[in-house]
């Protein structure tokens, strides 16, 4: 219990996000929890060098940059060339799903 | 650009052996036991009990099915550990960032030198009541920041050494990492 009850990475993240956006000017839309969502469904229909080719065709990132996220959407996996949804981390899903959660309880006061 | 090596890389990971799991899973099932013994089934904690039972077991059996590499278990298991994965949202994600309007990274602030990030790291943190947050720019981070923990209790400030950050970039992820330090001081 004391690295957190149940499901608390999620919330935690969530108040997270939601504090770092308070440091940002409201004409900044916060864009990476719906960048690294949509990644993850990427990475289910994907192997680590199509990942990897996206990722340098769109986000322009460095190779090592490259290599970081598409190995953090494989992780665990041994063999990169599989292509199936079980195939890939589900880690970068909790980000926009907590801050989606934390904005719930907000509207509802 | 194509990458021209086109390499799918194998990944070989140290995995716990089905003994230390199967002991992982008799451990906890004991926990637990001794816990219902010990508490009245009223007792507003034995929900909280139960839960991170179930939760431990999930993570257990994630282990096992990372090292049978059973990718329909995984995908089942990581549902049940990090909540459902909805296709619906990969839509609505990919259409926000894909097509934002154009934001002006300049409303950040100009891109920061180390120097200049590291005293703005120091007076944030100093600002919070965390002066005595050590921060450690390291070139191994997989995150452009994050908070560690250091055995015994100790926590450290982890930036990764390339990251590039603006003004309001550096206060966002600095007030993102304290959550995470708040909790972990709590507990």
């Amino acid at each position: 219990m004391k690295r957190g009850t149940a499901g608390y990475i999620i919330d935690e993240e969530g108040l997270a996000i939601t504090a770092a956006e308070q440091e940002l000017p409201e004409s900044h839309e916060k864009l990476t929890m719906r960048k690294k969502y949509f990644l993850v469904g990427y990475a289910q229909e994907h192997n680590f060098v199509q990942i990897s080719d996206y990722l340098r065709d769109y986000d322009q990132k460095s190779l090592l940059g490259v290599f970081k996220t598409a190995y953090r959407l494989k992780r665990g996996i041994q063999h990169t060339t599989q292509i199936v949804p079980g195939a890939v981390s589900l880690q970068d899903t909790i980000y926009l799903q907590g801050y989606k959660r934390v904005q719930q309880w907000l509207e509802q006061g | 650009m194509q990458l021209q090596g086109k390499y799918n890389p194998v990944f070989k990971y140290r995995r716990p052996s089905e003994k230390k799991l199967d002991t992982i899973k008799i451990e906890l099932d004991h926990i637990y036991e001794e816990f219902r013994k010990t508490h009245s089934l009223e007792s507003d904690l034995l929900p909280l009990f139960q839960e991170k039972r179930e939760e431990l077991q999930v993570k257990n059996q994630l282990l096992v099915a990372y090292r049978e590499q059973d990718f329909s278990l995984l995908l089942a298991l990581q549902e049940q550990y990090r909540g459902s994965f909805l296709p619906e949202r990969v839509k609505e994600a990919q259409q926000r960032f894909l097509h934002p309007v154009i934001q002006d990274r300049q409303v950040l602030g100009p891109i920061l030198s180390r120097k200049k990030m590291k005293a703005m790291i120091a007076k944030y943190l100093q600002e919070h009541g965390r002066n005595k947050l050590p921060v450690l720019f390291t070139p191994d981070s997989f995150a452009r920041m994050s908070v560690q923990k250091r055995p015994p209790d100790h926590h450290v400030l982890r930036v990764a050494a390339g990251a590039r950050f603006r003004k309001a970039d550096l206060f966002a992820a600095l007030a993102h990492e304290l959550v995470h330090l708040k909790r972990y001081a709590n507990a």
